[in-house]
């Protein structure tokens, strides 16, 4: 061969190397090579600025000009919220550093700190809710003690956040706190050990005169599987007439944590199927149902409910799911699960409609970014994503309860309590008349 | 060719080979997110965004922005078609960031029509309208920006609703006929609420008074109603806006608050236009928009005195301002432009300026605000200008308007404060 048809020969291969590199990404992702993306490498004269040409020219606009003074950070921030949010998808967004960890605690369900929830008071401050099993519950902190010094500290006066601060600390430590209570005149002293606290978020109630057991679920958090287990554990026990399960403004969580839920429910039936952008699809089963495999209404089981061993048992009783507007995301999938397989009716108004999936990634500067990867359907190919018009108001979407009730508020109104909570009352009418 | 030569010659032909494999991916994936080749060729890492060890260094504003949106085009769950939408958003966000009521982001359709009430074309019930923040939150976000507050808590989003304002009326339009004034606060349009951050406070302040057995639980239970009905329809600041100023046919139904009065009314919409100048009995009618320094200077051509009104002043833009302080004020200091927190930004120079020795008097009232209270401040001060009435409105915000471009294709626009006018420099002590 001769020189010079050999440097053309190894031009060509470079050429179609260049072109194999650029179409990969169409050939890994089993597509053909994109013509527009070639048609976009050729176009060079009329080329819009790029959106990072555009956004530097306006971030040092706003940065030199305004009349606020900017800080730098936050405007960063701000433009790459505003950035994620550009997209139309409430669920996707840019999360700062502050919020990033707090949105951590939120899901991760746990803490250091003495298990307790403290509001404003003027003399220090109120403990709103002592958390059951908690070091603060143990050490006999009660509902309605005012704190009125913290280790020494008198936190008269002092925000109920700067007081929380003092209150929490490394895990293992000792604090000691002064409380007044009603009926004592002098303040208590209470040392309680800091541990890694759990909040809960499933909580059962047994109602007595009712003979249902109500399980509330404020959120599927990391935790959650464990406590919602317990409470099917306790209210089996009970051996319900039916079981009230409360997902009203329950925002929803992590996806794992519904799908391990309905595990404890559900034997070998799907779930919910995954659809990411290139369309693959991605189906999550139950696994074998641990607790109690609900069953067709109608088919209720003899025999015990749980077994001594913990094993499965099957149980064919009347389950009512409370919903609504504000239940969402995993709260979805689980109602909506038990309702496609007529394992559940739903009662009171209609459900959020938030049929994506988000992946949270931890960026640079403690900040994190929440985005839509996937979009999901419940059994029978059911999508509940939410419609709006152009005022942003709902049109369709979400779950539709089988049993359409209005909560009724007046000063009587409690949620969870029967004979006051319009939606309950009207749950556990429904369950009456099943047995 | 020798034998080292030839491989030599063999390894850099492969080399280049698989060079442009590589290249060829990094191309396509800045061609992905939009951006022109690189000179340097730089590759493209996520690394540096995502989270590691080192992750308190701090990432350049435009390569974060870069990275971001490449991952977001790597992960989201549909194809992003059109990449200007993320510019777009980005700068929305900064402008809301400032919480500042003049600086305002609007999207291509509302900028349009902002462009047009520039140039005299007015649409709607003949409002002007602002977005008025808490304040308290505002001073809370300014302290965490500059690091002398650490947050504890998240940036509360309930708290960063803001209120819809009127700032200012079209006098002898439907609003102004169905008394409507400024400063009044819209509550709600064709029967949709504009909840903002002091229901929300209200809502709150009571659950907490309720909680310590110091208030009625029936009151909180009455608002928890209204706030559930309310969250039935609720629209943004913005699309009230949009609703308020748009259209020149039928009616809407508003209602808005005035101390602790709630009013209503079926304001029609028509069409507001105006001219810069008009001239009643010698005196001229100047509103701060597009054409009024040409027809003011056509005007004063063979003129030795100008009577002025600047009263009922409505929208205005600064370039106007700025063409008219050059025909009105002699060459040199034309004022001085202080930040929110008092400190000179600069000083504006009249380039060219007036020589004659025009005889300036000015009618100004409450009404004069913003452009025109300014240009009435400065011709008082360099131009020996007579000024009279009662007190202006005291709102000397000079706020400059620019557009949002990729090419051009224009995204939208916003305005931005740019500073607080000061006639003298003293005037700021």
């Amino acid at each position: 061969m001769k020189p010079a048809a050999r440097v053309v020969l190894i031009l060509v291969f470079v050429f179609a190397s260049f072109c194999t590199g650029f179409a990969l990404k169409d050939i890994l992702n089993g597509n053909k090579p994109s013509w527009a993306a070639f048609q976009a490498l050729m176009k060079t004269e009329d080329a819009q600025a790029t959106p990072t040409e555009v956004f530097k020219e306006h971030y040092g606009v706003i940065q030199a000009r305004s009349y606020r003074p900017v800080n730098a950070n936050r405007l960063k921030y701000a433009a790459m919220q505003g950035m994620m949010s550009s997209l139309g998808d409430p669920h996707t967004m840019f999360m700062e550093p502050t919020t990033a960890e707090n949105f951590a605690i939120d899901t991760r369900g746990d803490f250091v700190g003495v298990g307790a929830r403290l509001g404003e008071d003027l003399l220090g401050a109120r403990v709103v809710v002592v958390f059951k099993g908690t070091p603060a519950d143990r050490s006999g902190l009660k509902r309605g003690d005012i704190v009125v010094a913290v280790d020494d500290t008198s936190v008269g006066g002092m925000s109920t956040l700067e007081i929380v601060s003092y209150v929490r600390g490394e895990e293992g430590t000792i604090v000691e706190l002064q409380v007044l209570r009603e009926g004592e005149d002098d303040p208590i002293p209470i040392r309680i050990k800091r541990a890694r606290v759990i909040i809960p978020t499933s909580e059962m109630i047994w109602m007595k005169d009712q003979r249902v057991s109500y399980i509330s679920i404020s959120q599927f958090a990391e935790t959650t599987t464990e406590q919602f287990r317990e409470s099917m554990i306790e209210a089996m026990k009970t051996d319900p007439k039916g079981i009230v399960i409360d997902l009203r403004s329950n925002p929803g969580g992590l996806l794992d944590t519904a799908i391990d839920m309905l595990d404890l429910l559900v034997e070998d039936r799907e779930v919910v199927t995954l659809e990411d952008r290139n369309g693959r699809v991605e189906s999550h089963r139950t696994r074998k149902g641990i607790i109690a495999k609900l069953t067709k209404e109608g088919s209720k089981a003899s025999g015990p409910f749980f077994s001594a061993s913990g094993d499965s048992v099957d149980w064919g009783g009347p389950v009512a799911i409370l919903i609504n507007e504000d239940s969402a995301s995993a709260s979805e999938i689980f109602a909506g699960v038990l309702q496609q397989y007529d394992l559940a009716k739903l009662f009171g108004e209609h459900t959020y409609g938030k049929a994506s999936v988000q992946n949270v990634i931890p960026l640079i500067e403690g900040s994190s970014a929440k985005i839509t990867i996937r979009r999901y359907y419940l059994p029978n190919r059911l999508d509940i994503s939410r419609r709006v018009d152009d005022d942003g108001q709902y049109i369709s979407g979400g779950l539709l309860p089988d049993y359409p009730v209005e909560l009724e508020i007046n000063s009587d109104t409690m949620l969870g309590e029967p004979g006051r909570d319009s939606q309950l009352d009207r749950a556990i009418e429904w369950i009456e008349a099943q047995s | 060719m020798q034998d080292g030569v030839k491989s030599l010659a063999a390894a850099v032909a492969v080399l280049s080979i698989a060079g442009a494999g590589a290249a060829g991916i990094v191309v396509r994936q800045k061609i992905e997110v939009g951006t022109s080749i690189p000179v340097s060729g730089r590759s493209i890492q996520l690394e540096g965004l995502l989270a590691s060890n080192d992750g308190m260094s701090q990432m350049p504003p435009s390569e974060f922005f870069f990275k971001l949106t490449q991952l977001l085009e790597s992960q989201y769950v549909d194809p992003i078609s059109d990449k200007t939408v993320l510019s777009a958003g980005a700068v929305r966000g900064m402008i809301l960031s400032l919480a500042d009521p003049y600086s305002t982001y609007l999207d291509d359709a509302s900028y349009e029509q902002h462009l047009q009430r520039l140039k005299g074309i007015h649409e709607g019930v003949g409002v002007e309208l602002y977005l008025r923040y808490d304040q308290e939150e505002i001073n809370k976000l300014q302290a965490i920006g500059d690091g002398s507050l650490t947050p504890s808590e998240p940036v509360d989003a309930f708290m960063m609703i803001p209120e819809l304002v009127i700032s200012s009326v079209v006098q002898g339009s439907p609003a102004d006929l169905a008394g409507l004034q400024p400063g009044d606060r819209i509550l709600e349009v064709n029967d949709l609420h504009l909840l903002s951050s002091l229901e929300v406070k209200k809502l709150r302040e009571l659950t907490e008074l309720v909680e310590l057995g110091d208030a009625d639980e029936d009151e909180l239970n009455r608002i928890r109603d209204e706030f559930r009905e309310m969250a039935e329809s609720i629209i943004t600041p913005t699309r009230g806006m949009e609703h308020l100023q748009t259209g020149t046919a039928g009616s809407i139904d508003i209602v808005w608050e005035r101390g602790d009065e709630e009013l209503t009314a079926a304001v029609d919409k028509t069409d507001l236009s105006s001219v810069p100048l008009t001239i009643v009995d010698g005196v001229i009618k100047l509103n701060l928009i597009e054409g009024a320094a040409d027809q003011l200077e056509a005007h004063l051509a063979d003129q030795t005195e100008l009577n002025l009104d600047l009263r009922g002043g409505q929208i205005g833009s600064s370039e106007e301002l700025m063409k008219v302080m050059n025909l009105l004020l002699p060459p040199g200091k034309g004022g001085f432009l202080y930040d929110a927190e008092n400190n000179l930004k600069s000083r504006i120079t009249i380039e060219e300026g007036s020589t004659s020795q025009l005889k300036i008097a000015v009618l100004v009232d409450e009404t004069t605000r913003g452009p025109a209270e300014i240009l009435a401040t400065a011709l008082a001060e360099y131009a020996d200008a007579e000024v009279s009435g009662p007190d202006m409105a005291d709102e000397m915000i000079w706020v400059e308007t620019r557009t949002v471009m990729s090419g051009s294709k224009v995204l939208g626009g916003y305005t931005l404060a740019i500073g607080e006018y000061q006639a003298t420099e003293e005037a700021a002590q």
